[in-house]
């Protein structure tokens, strides 16, 4: 006896979230394995990197980064801590445009992509913290 | 050393005789002496009822702070036998402070105070002695604030914002000059605009001792810094009662160090030597040494923040070292590192090395060998046990001829390792070969379900480039009877945020009852091909690969049982499992098949699937064949596979090992 038993397949949900039209037709909200883990571990970060943001020890660079803006605004002791703190975000960051371009295919448009999401920090950046503005200087939102 | 000498010629003396009272003024071009100058200087003695003095001065300089049109005025000035004596008068200009002399005609002494503000006291006593040769001049301040400082800081330095200074200088002239300074500073803070190089809070203690000898001062100082916090990016130290001795020459060309000690309180003793040509400020030779110092406190006090954001930022050390280098001409010309039961380990596990022991000796040009002996490791989670790393450097080059790394029961052979370039060129490679290691064993320690079977290879080529390892040649493993090789192997970034390892991997005849039965998958018999093409994991997780799984060719037996089937149909849903047990199937135990096949072509997160061959409503996974016959389709052409994966835990039922 020959019995074809057939197996369906439920359509399952793609996780994908697709955000319309970005600069350069990337999409910035690619899911992957890589940019899953950067943002979680960015995400972790924040905790500590707010209040030296709202404090203005930490700014918003043009460049999609963040730097040590005053660090006579972080007790002596923690400077070092705090630039710590900064280079590993640094560090996530180049990462996670990196990441993002490659997700795309096209690795070619990392320094397209870092100057987007340097645009969307400062854009979604709380009111009180410093960034720099077009001429590279410090200004407070 | 003299106190004074008056560099201009007296000008004028002048008397003047008024009717109402005597006038006496006298006018001198310039008095110098060491850490002091005045100029255009007029004392005017009115001697009336109370005898007045006024004294005027279009500059002074003294240690560096300069005033101009200074005017000191002493409205009751009385004379004690040979003494005239000021017992209050006031600097007017440039500000009010009140002053107070007595000074001898007969032997010299002078006995000055100045008040300059409420805490602070500056006392200057020269003793004149029989000769000029044997004139003492003792300098004690008070509670000297820093802003005194400032005008002979260094520009370059961070600036002063804090700090109050007390002490002591004495000058000699006896025998030849000498000079002898104790001071104490308190609450002393510094910063530079970034804010990365700065102090606060900081106490300490500074003697030093200097005796001129022609053109040439012999010195000898102690620094005991005994309070506050230094941030020196990426350094920060507090201060706890570290002192730095130092005994050395200065003269005009150079300045000496001959013997340096500075000792780290919870680090231990530096011991440091230099020449630094005050000329070009270029340091000529300069020695440093640390004799069996523990590698814990250096690594957490200065190597860890140093660095920070390396793959070697974050790690727990142990063990002693003795550390030795020599700079000429501003860069380190050789070094020389005693390693003692050193043990190094990454925080996140991505490598260890245990029990380092040896020498290495290291020559910015010539050749140097020596032998280190490590006892044991992991990398990745691999251990590997003891072996002898023989090496030959010279400057930034390091080759090492042949190393047996034990791993697991087997062995990394590692021939003619040699590192080239410089900087970001810097490069190494090596040939090697993997003489069978256990795939039980290699499994347990990656975290893997156990699989039985070898791993081998024969590496041409292994090669490290601007954080990218090559594999050439191809990884063989022997697993479920079949073999596995991987080839083009490329990890990018091994011991980054994102490592990323990119392959090209080829099965060949795996025996699926003892793989189905390692993943507890439900059984299934038969062999398969895989062949998975552009393989990419990032973060070790899949992110892109073309694969496609089919039975293999030849003539073996096809079973499938119902729980496997089932496996299959999970990934699907549980509806589709349910539907095998609504049937009369569920009465067999296991069913034939002719052959079964699945493709998935992973991209941006999602599985492009397909099976063994198309049908209408989809495509074909197992092929029915035999009695009583199965054949599972799949409808799915794409799923998302992060799902897919989760499903598949599902059924491997956690992981349930199966020997």
């Amino acid at each position: 006896m020959r019995t074809n038993h057939f197996v369906r397949f439920i359509g399952l949900v793609v996780l994908m979230h697709f955000a319309g039209s970005v600069a350069a037709q990337a999409n910035l909200e690619v899911n992957t394995p890589a940019v899953a883990a950067l943002q979680a571990g960015m995400q972790k970060r924040f905790a500590e990197l707010s209040p030296l943001l709202s404090n203005g020890a930490v700014g918003l660079t043009r460049d999609g980064f963040v730097a040590l803006r005053d660090a006579n605004a972080v007790p002596l002791a923690q400077r070092q801590q705090v630039n710590g703190l900064v280079t590993a975000e640094n560090q996530d960051r180049t990462a996670l445009y990196r990441e993002i371009a490659r997700a795309n295919n096209k690795p070619e448009w990392e320094n397209d992509i870092r100057a987007t999401f340097a645009q969307r920090w400062i854009d979604k950046a709380q009111g009180g913290w410093y960034f720099q503005n077009n001429a590279g200087a410090w200004t407070r939102k | 050393m003299r106190f004074s000498r008056v560099a201009g010629v007296v000008l004028a003396l002048l008397f003047a005789y008024t009717s109402a009272a005597q006038e006496l003024a006298l006018r001198f071009d310039a008095i110098a002496g060491p850490s002091f100058f005045a100029e255009k200087i007029t004392a005017t003695f009115r001697v009336a009822h109370e005898s007045e003095l006024d004294l005027r001065m279009a500059e002074v300089n003294v240690v560096g702070n300069r005033w101009r049109d200074v005017r000191i005025r002493c409205p009751a000035i009385t004379q004690d036998r040979d003494n005239l004596i000021c017992a209050q008068g006031m600097v007017e200009a440039p500000a009010a402070i009140p002053v107070s002399f007595r000074y001898s005609t007969l032997t010299g002494n002078l006995d000055l105070e100045l008040k300059p503000a409420a805490d602070e006291r500056w006392r200057l006593t020269i003793v004149a002695g029989t000769s000029p040769a044997a004139r003492e001049t003792t300098l004690v301040v008070e509670k000297m604030p820093h802003t005194r400082l400032a005008p002979w800081w260094p520009a370059t330095w961070p600036k002063l914002n804090a700090g109050l200074v007390s002490g002591k200088i004495l000058l000699t002239a006896r025998e030849s000059n000498h000079v002898k300074a104790d001071l104490n500073v308190t609450n002393l803070g510094f910063a530079d605009a970034s804010g990365l190089h700065a102090g606060e809070h900081v106490a300490a203690t500074l003697s030093i001792e200097g005796q001129r000898r022609g053109e040439q001062w012999q010195w000898q100082s102690r620094l005991e810094w005994k309070a506050g916090d230094v941030l020196w990016q990426p350094v920060f130290v507090s201060g706890a009662g570290h002192v730095l001795d130092a005994t050395g020459l200065l003269d005009n060309k150079q300045l000496v160090v001959m013997r340096g000690n500075l000792s780290l309180v919870g680090v231990g003793n530096l011991e440091f030597g230099a020449t630094l040509n005050r000329t070009t400020s270029v340091l000529e030779t300069a020695t440093l040494k640390m004799f069996d110092i523990g590698l814990s406190e250096i690594y957490e006090k200065f190597l860890k923040p140093v660095l920070q954001g390396t793959a070697l930022g974050d790690m727990r050390a142990d063990g002693r070292m003795d550390i030795a280098f020599e700079l000429r001409n501003g860069s380190v010309s050789s070094a020389d590192l005693a390693f003692r039961g050193v043990s190094v380990e990454d925080k996140s596990r991505r490598f260890a090395v245990f029990g380092l022991n040896g020498r290495l000796p290291w020559h910015h040009e010539q050749l140097t060998a020596a032998v280190l002996k490590v006892s044991g490791g992991e990398i990745l989670r691999v251990p590997f046990g003891a072996f002898d790393l023989p090496f030959e450097m010279r400057g930034v080059r390091l080759r090492v001829k042949n190393i047996e790394i034990p791993v697991l029961d087997g062995k990394l052979n590692v021939n003619d390792f040699a590192t080239s370039g410089e900087g970001p060129d810097w490069r190494w490679r090596f040939s090697g070969a993997i003489v069978p290691i256990a795939m039980d064993k290699l499994t347990v320690a990656l975290g893997l379900p156990v699989m039985h079977g070898t791993l081998s290879a024969t590496i041409p080529a292994v090669s490290y480039q601007q954080s990218t390892l090559s594999i050439d040649g191809g990884l063989v493993f022997k697993v479920f009877d079949g073999t596995i090789t991987a080839r083009n192997v490329v990890l990018e970034q091994p011991l980054g945020k994102v490592p990323r390892l990119i392959a090209d991997v080829d099965m060949r005849n795996l025996d699926l009852d003892l793989l189905t039965r390692t993943f507890a998958f439900g059984n299934i018999t038969g062999r398969v091909d895989a062949h998975i093409a552009n393989l990419e994991l990032v973060n070790w997780i899949a992110a892109r690969f073309d694969a496609r799984l089919a039975s293999s060719a030849g003539d073996f037996p096809r079973r499938i049982s119902q729980a496997a089937v089932q496996s299959i149909s999970s990934l699907g849903g549980a509806g589709a499992a349910a539907a095998i047990q609504r049937s009369f199937l569920r009465f067999f135990e296991t069913f034939g098949y002719s052959s079964l096949g699945l493709s998935c072509r992973l991209e941006s997160g999602v599985c492009h699937m397909g099976g063994i061959e198309n049908v209408p409503q989809g495509y074909v996974i197992v092929k029915g064949g035999g009695i009583p016959a199965i054949s599972v389709l799949g409808y799915n052409r794409s799923v998302g596979w992060n799902e897919l994966i989760e499903r598949l835990k599902r059924v491997t039922g956690g992981n349930v090992i199966v020997e």
